[in-house]
């Protein structure tokens, strides 16, 4: 039996952009020009045209998934799996969710202790983003939503930062332009994992929309969206730096930050910053919501324990990874992770689900 | 008796004819009306008499204080002396009143008895009254609002009486549809509770709401509105007010318009609206009065002082002690040889300020007028100049606190002022311990917090979230009034057209 | 309320086992303005440093700040960090740094780790000025100036405003990316004590991160218009032996191609347009000089100086303007040795086209 969820806790359609676009842009994007140039130079924006174009694939699927289903993804592992090993399934997932908000928030705490607070303990930090994604997680999946749209509202003032390196530009360093080979291209799209991963977090948050036919064209949009600001970005970063100088900048995106030079304040990567703590907040509250909704869908127990747990759990993890090496090795790994499970599990539940479905149908027929 | 004024309310109201009591019988009620007539005789101010009329005697029992003595001279003794009755009920024929109730019931006689009625029997013992309405206007007159003060617009606020306050509102809503439901509300203090809404506009569903919650009071004292604000509130926890308080009819009206539910409290000059949002604290009438873009700025100034009032000196103080590397270079002479040898750290300095701006402002609150004024000019100037001078303080930090005192004035609210007030402090305390993150983090509370509250079962934050287009064109910004031919979604109104839009922005052709 | 009071105790018990961050208050820290490093013998380098001090103006309103520059000598390395810590009564930090210079026995050896320094601290920003000094660093930062602003905020200011004008874009940005990329050179202007002022004596160039030789001032222009396109400063014009003209730069804008880009021997050209108007002329103008011959004057005279610095940089062994990045652009196999080899005979074709376009308000 899917699950309903009542009218009064539904959302808009509209709002799957904001859940896609609000997952998806996290700390990723403060760093990935570097790694994309190392691999791929100037043709990387080919590269993230290319995962742009899968994702929306992989979009595609999760939604036929989800439709023919009617349910959440519980409902469809139950369906396919039978009830132990669904719910098995449901739990790796759900595990999977609170690792992705332990690597949001390590990697965050990690830059405020670099470019900000040296001395700041990870403790006051994780403390407050977790303490503050949790408020939003107890208040419910709208509330959720409200804090993806906002803080994608409060953003909006970084983009003037893409206006700033414009005198600094050297266009040549596009060109030559596809001087790397096709498949180096496509292979170097497994660098941009990291930033696309996250919309499987509809999962479990498809019953919550209100009208999901309309709602579709609403997720293509923000995944639309997410690859035209990373291909913008990227362009810009390679433009405005040489290649052997951005191999050493490990957060390309918050140097491009200290460009911008305003009449009443200088160094603007500290508001940046600031201003990032509320592009972290939906990642993590997403995350937490959708770890500890699978949880009290699987074992039925109430969320807004398992919630609580779960955020000192993973406040308590990040304490013991403490040096780069650390946060880039987990880093990789939820990269590893999101791949399999975007490129290899998704299809492999597409299929899966529609020779069941056929023959669940032949049967009975006869 | 006193013992059962503070008995849990039962489930069922007492000896109500309706709900199908038995009714006490003709011994039981005479009994307990002469108990309540020997508790009223020990206060001085019970008047009860015999009058020997044509063929009758009647004894006139009433609360001197609360009856107009003139009107009983006039008004009734006279044509109880010249009338040809026989029977209590014939008297209410000769005299001149529109409604005079004949009733058994004791405990109506009572209760009516209290408020101010008149009561006539036959004689003393006699459980069977007239009851007439004669209470004398005390109060005050209509006067100009003093909170919620315009420029331009009718000057007139709320009063103290019921009947007033709803003849206020009644002449500028003449139609059917304007419904007023009384109750009462408070154990000991029996306040009358007008619900007013206009019906085929209001959604039923806030109207049931806000009844039903009213009857679901359980306190002895109310005395003003803004007590039944706390209590009817979604969120009793909440900073932010949930529903809104206004003093100028013409609001109420406007409100009511719109699709919202009010009620007016006997004894409270603010009526009480809601479903609200968190915008409607920010406006004044005078937006209303100018042209669009004209009203547009003032109310945008108005938002835009109330942020600098919370985050100025948090800023301040995150940056001087966090982050100088935001500071532009030709400002930070000025911020570092204006801190100079103050003894403080930033955070304590802006703690201290503000603590004095709030001191000054509470003793400027209950001294009265004359010494006030002179207290301002000692506060404000000697003591500012002089701490400047003894090094206690920056001159710049004093600059960012007096203009962010005099920025949440802008508030045309006066719960939202205080609200605005308080803000400042969580944001001043993690400013000075996380700096930027901090207040950054403390505003991630904050809208969570506002996610979460609910007017009345409607979204607090609306028309931000859950997004409404067609509501932002009152929140931020006022657009014309050809504009506005939809009622706001809040309510969820039943009829929301408001005026054909087609017809209103018809133009001609050139020349035509 | 229980609920209330629980949460109040577990936050106020998290604020007790954090660490909080140590506060800089603006008041109790050094801001190192200015910096500079010179060569003091094979092991030692010494370390400059300017801070201003503001005085108290106890609510009258003017900010006097004076500046205290003081140095110290350290081996090669960070240790200059702690030296100068030792000195200094508050905490120095460098957030608001203006300005580095590097004294020209120390740019000869290459400087890279000074400048690498300031590159990985998060603080600093990358529109700092540098400077070569013709001299030693510490004498500048240490004279007294007749312009009542701190030395710091007087070179930025000499710097800043000459970029705006006639000197070519240079910050920490531009050095670090010509330093960086493939196929450039970095340069940056070459600073000399001259009585009470500081002059900018020309545009100092480097190998990698080694100073060579530098350009005089006045072949700053004409670097400029090949380097970038920009609307200002002016140059001179003569117009024969004894009358000169100065014109001021509307627009100038500067356009690259290769040809043979992959062969050994490449052709670039270098096409530049010109606007600019006559500011002032030794001369009056003869009635048979028109308009035209004034421009083709000046397009020989720039084309001319424009040539001489090209043969200087090729001689040099020197790429400030990036030619070798122009013709990677072209070519898929470019490599920066092949480059480095084939430099010095490298052909450029420099086409300058003007137009006069007023003469100002007199005939």
């Amino acid at each position: 039996m899917p699950v309903k969820v009542p009218e009064n806790r539904q959302v808009s359609p509209y709002f799957m952009l904001f859940i896609i676009y609000g997952i998806q842009v996290g700390i990723g994007v403060l760093s990935y020009e570097r790694v994309l140039a190392e691999e791929i130079g100037n043709d990387g924006w080919i590269t993230i045209l290319i995962s742009g174009i899968l994702m929306e694939v992989i979009l595609w699927m999760v939604y036929r998934v989800l439709e023919k289903n009617g349910g959440d993804l519980i409902d469809i592992h139950k369906e396919l799996f039978g009830k132990w090993l669904g719910g098995l399934f449901s739990v790796i997932f759900s595990l999977y969710f609170l690792t992705m908000s332990l690597v949001v928030m390590r990697t965050y705490a990690e830059i405020v202790q670099v470019w900000m607070f040296p001395h700041l303990s990870y403790f006051a930090i994780a403390g407050m983003v977790g303490g503050t994604a949790y408020t939003f997680v107890s208040g419910g999946f709208r509330s959720i939503m409200g804090i993806c749209l906002l803080s994608i509202v409060y953003s909006t003032p970084l983009f003037i930062s893409l206006f700033f390196p414009l005198p600094y530009v050297h266009y040549e360093n596009l060109l030559p332009m596809f001087h790397h080979s096709p498949l180096a291209i496509i292979s170097a799209a497994h660098q941009m994992i990291l930033n696309f991963i996250g919309f499987e977090v509809l999962f479990l948050a498809y019953p919550f929309i209100k009208q999901p036919k309309k709602a579709k064209k609403w997720g293509y949009y923000a995944i639309y969206l997410t690859t035209m600001l990373y291909i913008l970005l990227f362009i810009i970063t390679i433009l405005y730096y040489p290649r052997r100088q951005l191999k050493g900048i490990l957060w390309p995106t918050i140097e491009i930050w200290k460009i911008v030079d305003l009449p009443f304040m200088e160094r603007f990567e500290y508001i940046g910053i600031t201003i990032w703590f509320f592009t972290i907040l939906p990642n993590i509250a997403l995350s937490l919501w959708a770890a500890s909704r699978g949880f009290k869908r699987v074992f039925n127990i109430n969320q807004r324990i398992t919630a609580i747990l779960m955020s000192i759990l993973i406040y308590v993890i990040g304490f013991f990874l403490n040096s780069r090496d650390d946060i880039d090795l987990l880093n990789a790994i939820l990269s590893n992770i999101g791949f399999g499970f975007l490129c290899g599990y998704v299809p492999f539940l597409f299929v899966l689900q529609s020779i069941v479905y056929k023959v669940k149908k032949r049967n009975g027929k006869t | 008796m006193p013992a059962m004024l503070f008995r849990r309310k039962s489930k069922t109201n007492n000896n109500n004819n309706k709900n199908g009591h038995k009714l006490p019988s003709r011994a039981e009620r005479a009994k307990s009306l002469s108990d309540f007539f020997s508790m009223m005789e020990e206060s001085k101010d019970f008047v009860s008499s015999d009058h020997k009329l044509k063929h009758m005697t009647v004894r006139i029992s009433y609360l001197n204080p609360m009856v107009d003595p003139k009107s009983i001279r006039r008004d009734i003794l006279p044509y109880l002396i010249s009338c040809d009755a026989t029977k209590l009920e014939d008297l209410v024929h000769y005299l001149p009143f529109v409604s005079i109730t004949h009733t058994k019931d004791v405990e109506q006689i009572k209760e009516k008895l209290l408020k101010g009625f008149i009561l006539i029997q036959k004689h003393k013992e006699d459980p069977d009254g007239l009851l007439l309405e004669l209470t004398a206007q005390h109060g005050r007159q209509v006067t100009p609002p003093e909170v919620e003060f315009s420029v331009i617009g009718p000057k007139t606020a709320f009063v103290e009486s019921l009947d007033t306050n709803i003849a206020l509102i009644r002449k500028l809503l003449p139609i059917p549809n304007f419904k007023v439901k009384e109750m009462s509300v408070g154990k000991v203090t029996k306040t009358k509770v007008a619900v007013i809404y206009i019906d085929g506009i209001a959604n039923r569903e806030n109207v049931n709401t806000l009844t039903q919650r009213l009857k679901d009071i359980e306190y002895d004292n109310i005395i003003d509105s803004s007590f039944l604000v706390q209590m009817l509130s979604d969120n009793k926890h909440s900073p932010f007010p949930q529903l809104v308080d206004t003093e100028r009819p013409d609001r109420v009206v406007s409100a009511l318009i719109e699709g919202k539910v009010a009620f007016i409290l006997d004894g409270s000059p603010f009526v009480i609206m809601g479903p609200t949002t968190i915008m409607e604290f920010f406006t004044a009438f005078d937006d209303y009065a100018l042209v669009w873009y004209l009203a547009s700025f003032f109310r945008l100034v108005r938002l835009g002082s109330v942020a600098f009032s919370v985050f100025a000196t948090p800023l301040y103080v995150a940056v001087l002690t966090y982050h100088y590397q935001l500071i532009p270079q030709d400002l930070i002479g000025t911020l570092i040889s204006s801190r100079m040898g103050v003894p403080f750290p930033p955070i304590i300095e802006a703690l201290l300020m503000e603590l004095t701006i709030e001191v000054l402002r509470e003793a400027g609150v209950r001294l009265p007028t004359k010494v006030g004024q002179t207290i301002g000019i000692v506060g404000g100037i000697v003591i500012g100049t002089a701490s400047v001078q003894a090094n206690l303080t920056s001159n710049v930090l004093l600059i960012l606190i007096a203009m962010a005192a005099l920025a949440s004035f802008t508030t045309p609210n006066y719960k939202m002022n205080n609200t605005v007030r308080l803000l400042r402090f969580p944001f001043l305390i993690a400013a000075g311990f996380f700096g930027m993150i901090g207040i950054a983090a403390v505003f991630a509370i904050l809208v969570a917090h506002l996610l979460k509250l609910t007017s009345l079962g409607r979204p607090y934050i609306e028309p931000f979230y859950p997004l409404r287009l067609s509501d932002l064109k009152d929140a931020f910004v006022r657009l014309p009034y050809s504009q506005q031919g939809q009622r706001p979604l809040l309510q969820r109104p039943v009829d929301s057209g408001r005026v054909n839009t087609w017809r209103a922005n018809f133009k001609y052709d050139i020349d035509e | 309320m229980e609920k209330l009071k629980r949460m109040a105790v577990a936050l106020s018990s998290l604020l007790l086992l954090v660490g909080c961050e140590q506060p800089k208050v603006v008041d109790d820290i050094r801001i190192v303005q200015a910096l500079g490093y010179d060569y003091y013998d094979e092991s030692h380098i010494l370390g400059t440093i300017t801070t201003p001090i503001y005085a108290h103006t106890g609510g009258s309103g003017q900010v006097q700040a004076t500046a205290d520059t003081y140095s110290v000598v350290s081996h090669i390395g960070r240790t200059l960090n702690t030296l100068l810590e030792s000195r200094s009564e508050f905490p120095l930090e460098i957030g608001k740094l203006l300005v580095i210079l590097y004294g020209k026995d120390l740019a000869k050896g290459g400087l890279f780790p000074y400048i690498d320094v300031v590159n990985r601290n998060p603080d600093v920003g990358r529109t700092i000025s540098l400077a070569v000094v013709d001299g030693r660093a510490e004498t500048i930062l240490n004279h007294k100036f007749t312009t009542d602003q701190l030395v710091s905020a007087y070179l930025n200011d000499l710097i800043q405003h000459n970029t705006k004008a006639s000197f070519p874009k240079n910050n920490l940005h531009e050095f670090l990316y010509s330093y960086f990329g493939d196929g450039m050179d970095p340069f940056m202007p070459l600073l000399k004590l001259k009585q009470h002022h500081v002059e900018i004596e020309g545009i100092a160039l480097f190998k990698g991160d080694n100073y060579v030789d530098y350009l005089p001032f006045e072949y700053a222009y004409p670097f400029k218009m090949m380097f970038e396109s920009f609307n200002d400063g002016s140059y001179e014009v003569p117009i024969n032996r004894n009358h000169y003209m100065s014109i001021t730069n509307i627009s100038s804008k500067v356009d690259y191609k290769v040809e043979n880009a992959s062969s050994n021997r490449p052709i670039i050209y270098i096409n530049v347009k010109e606007k600019g108007f006559l500011r002032e002329s030794s001369s009056t103008m003869q009635p048979k000089q028109n308009i035209k011959e004034i421009e083709r004057i000046m397009e020989r005279t720039l084309e001319r100086e424009g040539n001489q610095i090209l043969e200087m940089l090729k001689k040099l062994g020197v790429d400030p303007l990036r030619l070798g990045d122009k013709v990677r652009s072209y070519d898929r196999g470019w490599s920066e040795e092949k480059w480095r080899a084939i430099y010095p005979h490298v052909t450029v074709k420099l086409d300058v086209r003007t137009t006069l376009a007023q003469t100002g308000i007199i005939e």
